[in-house]
């Protein structure tokens, strides 16, 4: 189990308690927390404690970064070479994030 | 919105998080200043070897790491030991922003230079040639075809334009 696939699975939650997260992942309870740690000091969740029916555990929250999508697929494209205008990437980019952008001004 | 400042550091973050992956960043993350091995950064994030090996790779190759080989004389061994060189972080980012405002120019052009249409079921858009010659009908869905103002995109990649290049009056 990486860090990773737990990092998706409380995105997907949202939030999440630690005691029922290794359980649902079916993952060591120690080997949770020691993820939950690495995570916590890359900054990718937040960890609050609080009780819950007497048991005192971990409210874990996904911290939401910007959405990548804001940022053109033309940074950090692995093409050497392109046609931008031809880019259906480029094309469903500015099409969708554009209007969207626009709209909010 | 945030700093200039704070959106340079964003943006080598976001390089990184694209050429290797959230994975990738976190091992970017957990490597020391000074001189480490592979090794290392495996035990201490949890990440195994040949992952961690991969995106040092990927990282030399992007010219943000650099490494140097030592063999050991008995078992013929090879040890990797790495080190992070953000020198070139600034360099790296003020290419992609420049390959970036190049592409949206010459997208700016294509979009002023035709006229689109596109299928309100989301099979795709045609310029108007093509959409003429599909009797404005998609050739998909038979849906009709709707004409697609691009004014508020102009405006938009050219606001992305203005951005960009005050981001690179900082590098």
């Amino acid at each position: 189990m990486k860090d990773d696939d737990v990092l998706a699975f409380i995105r997907e939650r949202g939030e999440i308690l630690q005691k029922d997260l290794w359980k649902e992942m079916g993952i060591d309870s120690r080997k949770c927390s020691k993820i939950l740690k690495r995570l916590e000091e890359r900054g990718m969740v937040e960890r609050e404690k609080t009780t819950v029916d007497g048991v005192v555990t971990f409210r874990i929250t996904a911290i939401r970064k910007p959405e990548l999508n804001h940022l053109p697929p033309c940074f950090g494209c692995p093409e050497s070479y392109c046609e931008p205008a031809e880019c259906e990437k480029l094309d469903v980019w500015v099409w969708t994030v554009g209007i969207k952008m626009s709209g909010e001004d | 919105m945030q700093s200039l400042n704070g959106e340079i550091e964003y943006l080598v973050e976001e390089y990184i998080r694209r050429i290797s992956g959230e994975e990738g960043f976190a091992i970017f993350r957990s490597c020391p200043e000074k001189e480490f091995t592979d090794e290392e950064i495996s035990v201490k994030t949890g990440i195994d070897l040949n992952s961690v090996r991969r995106v040092l790779f990927l990282l030399y190759e992007a010219g943000l790491a650099e490494y140097r080989r030592e063999k050991d004389e008995d078992s013929g061994w090879l040890t990797y030991y790495w080190k992070i060189n953000t020198e070139k972080a600034n360099e790296i980012i003020k290419k992609e922003l420049e390959r970036t405002r190049e592409n949206f120019m010459a997208k700016i052009e294509y979009e002023r230079e035709n006229m689109f249409y596109y299928c309100e079921n989301g099979c795709g858009k045609f310029v108007f040639e093509a959409a003429m010659s599909y009797n404005f009908s998609c050739p998909e869905c038979g849906r009709p075809l709707q004409f697609a103002d691009n004014t508020r995109l102009l405006e938009f990649l050219e606001n992305e334009i203005r951005r960009i290049e005050d981001i690179l009056s900082l590098l």
